[in-house]
């Protein structure tokens, strides 16, 4: 067991009793040894290869026609080419550049905006809970995608307000973790005799409160990685993601539908949006497990 | 039963302060911003042209006061007034008469086929926990959860119509048929209240592929809960005692664990509503199924504040409205729940 995301081994430091520490790590190691979560790990670790190294790889410009428009898969192009002529293979490795790093931001971000509003609201309680709390409830009464389809209509669509929508409409599932995790937090002794040797909110805050409630917010960022890859592609398929001619998943899959006899114009763009996406639950299902003791036992016996 | 009058008057007005807040955010949204519902739905000749544009905003009182259009617009909504919409130039209200039924036509099969078979997969994954059939039950659901839902339709839509030609391209009702004069909105069950037994099969058929995709995506997010629900219920103490006391298995299974494990279904099912809504928002834009999705598709593009406001006050007003159903029938299962 020395490979373990820096998240799990925070989670891990928690554990004071070193004995238990060590009886229950040789029972959790046997999560990141089995197959899937091997297999999802691997694959978003190629898919972080492609999006670093496409400039280099791609096999023809991804943004200029390079032969014969509407070519079926062949040797040269290997996953054909789009009505413009421009290669599909190229268009989907360069995807990844879009993607991938746009994925991370809207988690950072929503972790960023959730995180401080969950934070305060346990850990002011009262009116700024409420008021809070009662804004969550707000964006979470809209069915996530008709919420951000209207933002970015609403600000224009382009990469940036995209990103802003799914910022907007997925913060609230972050504030709501970090408040449950700070009020609980917040009353453990540790933080009580912080305030007792004379730490201000900010230092309490930053010294006791954030380090110990930050994990399950952590995790579920980790499983939110895909969930923002497939909405950033609904948003893009829609026309409200990045404009043409960007090498876009979403936008790529609506310019194929316009055809169907084209299959591999929409194909391969959805196959990468699939495996990447069901590589990060995967991860987050082995994650879960990890940090849930009872899913290991539980059999009718 | 004050108790269970209390929780639902109370949840009654949290509600209606939530359908409130519905309204300022949506009118915020589409009024502050930077979009120009003139430039989204005037042509750019007439838009260059000030006096038509001024017109347009006086007919649409854009010209007013935030303050004042939103006062209006309140006043209006409570008085059973949606407002016109700009696109189709018909009151949002009879809009929403048209397309929601079209929606529900999809929606409500798609539910129950999803939660009849998440339920049964769910079980049967949580019984043979470990098994293959679990870790295959699971890797399907996964694939669901992973899976983008417009292009899930249009690989469905390839294989179906274009290679098997099993299903049609898309839309309610083939082009031979007129529509069955109008009772419900929902094309089956006016067909078969005018005895148009071939109109009846024709929409039916329409029927088969958005169905069967609403309820594949929904089937892959439930089955999951349902599975851990039933773990979780599997684990407790009072399921050892069973065991303990010898009961057999068969009625450990119906008696105990899926009644406790379909607790929780419940709230999940009412939530999954929610996201079937955003799941018709894009497989009614690929198979071109002239329902609310679309319509919400094509207001929020158009910045057509009236419809959309429709839109999002009628999916609240549905959303919440489960949630108080199913909070209410919890207390009347649970009673500890009301105790609380």
């Amino acid at each position: 067991m020395t490979s373990l995301p820096p998240v799990l081994e925070a989670v891990k430091v928690k554990r004071d009793n070193v004995k238990t520490s060590r009886m229950l790590r040789s029972q959790f190691g046997s999560v990141w040894t089995r197959p899937w979560t091997v297999i999802s790990i691997a694959v978003i670790g190629i898919w972080t290869f492609l999006a670093i190294t496409a400039p280099w790889i791609v096999p023809f410009d991804p943004l200029k026609p390079v032969g014969e428009n509407l070519q079926a898969p062949s040797s040269t192009h290997w996953f054909g080419t789009d009505e413009l002529g421009r290669d599909v293979l190229s268009r989907v490795i360069s995807g990844s550049q879009l993607s991938l790093p746009l994925a991370v931001i809207i988690v950072a971000f929503s972790l960023l905006l959730g995180g401080i509003v969950g934070l305060l609201a346990g850990y002011l309680g009262r009116t700024v809970d409420g008021i809070a709390m009662r804004l969550a409830d707000l964006v979470l009464a809209f069915p996530q995608i008709i919420l951000a389809m209207a933002v970015t209509a609403a600000f224009g669509p382009s990469t940036g307000n995209a990103v802003l929508a799914l910022v907007i409409v997925s913060w609230p599932l972050y504030a709501r973790i970090i408040r449950s995790s700070v009020l609980s937090v917040r009353e453990q002794e540790y933080v009580v005799s912080g305030h007792l040797l004379g730490s201000g909110m900010f230092k309490s805050l930053v010294k006791d409160v954030i380090p110990n409630s930050a994990g399950p917010a952590l995790v579920m960022s980790t499983i939110e990685l895909g969930n923002a890859i497939l909405m950033l592609a609904a948003l893009s398929y829609l026309g409200l993601g990045p404009r043409p001619p960007a090498a876009e998943w979403g936008a790529m899959i609506a310019l194929g539908s316009q055809n169907l006899s084209n299959w591999w114009i929409s194909l391969f763009p959805g196959l990468a949006i699939l495996t990447i996406v069901m590589a990060f639950n995967m991860l987050g299902d082995s994650i879960q497990d990890y940090l849930d003791p009872r899913s290991r036992g539980g059999k009718l016996r | 039963m004050p108790l269970l009058l209390k929780t639902i008057v109370k949840r009654l007005l949290t509600t209606v302060a939530l359908l409130w807040g519905v309204t300022v955010v949506t009118f915020l949204l589409v009024s502050v911003v930077p979009g120009d519902p003139a430039a989204a739905n005037l042509s750019q000749q007439a838009y260059d042209d000030p006096e038509i544009r001024e017109a347009f905003r006086q007919k649409w009182g854009l010209d007013q006061p935030l303050i004042v259009q939103y006062g209006q617009y309140l006043w209006n909504i409570l008085h059973g007034d949606l407002g016109v919409s700009q696109q189709t130039n018909r009151p949002v209200l009879e809009d929403l008469a048209r397309y929601i039924p079209a929606t529900i036509e999809i929606a409500i099969p798609a539910m129950a086929i999803a939660i009849v078979v998440a339920v049964a997969l769910g079980i049967l994954s949580a019984m043979r926990k470990g098994s293959a059939l679990d870790n295959g039950i699971r890797v399907l659901s996964l694939t669901g959860l992973s899976t983008p839902p417009f292009w899930l339709a249009l690989v469905a839509l390839y294989v179906f119509f274009y290679i098997f030609g099993w299903v049609p391209n898309g839309g309610r009702l083939s082009n031979i048929y007129d529509p069955p004069p109008t009772i419900t909105g929902m094309y089956t069950i006016d067909a078969l209240a005018a005895g148009q037994v071939a109109v009846f099969w024709d929409a039916v058929w329409h029927l088969a592929l958005p169905v069967g995709i609403l309820a594949v995506l929904t089937i892959s997010g439930l089955l999951r809960f349902v599975r851990s629900s039933m773990l979780e219920v599997l684990d407790s103490d009072y399921i050892r005692a069973a065991v303990a006391k010898g009961l057999p298995r068969r009625i450990i299974t119906w008696r105990h664990v899926f009644k406790a494990g379909l607790l929780p279904v419940l709230t999940v099912s009412a939530l999954t509503m929610a996201s079937l809504m955003g799941g018709a928002v894009l497989v009614e834009q690929v198979l071109s199924w002239p329902g609310l999705g679309q319509y919400a598709y094509k207001s929020a593009l158009g910045l057509d504040l009236q419809a959309i406001l429709g839109v999002t006050l009628f999916v609240a007003i549905v959303y919440t409205g489960i949630n108080l159903i199913v909070d209410v029938l919890y207390t009347v299962i649970d009673p500890r729940i009301g105790a609380k």
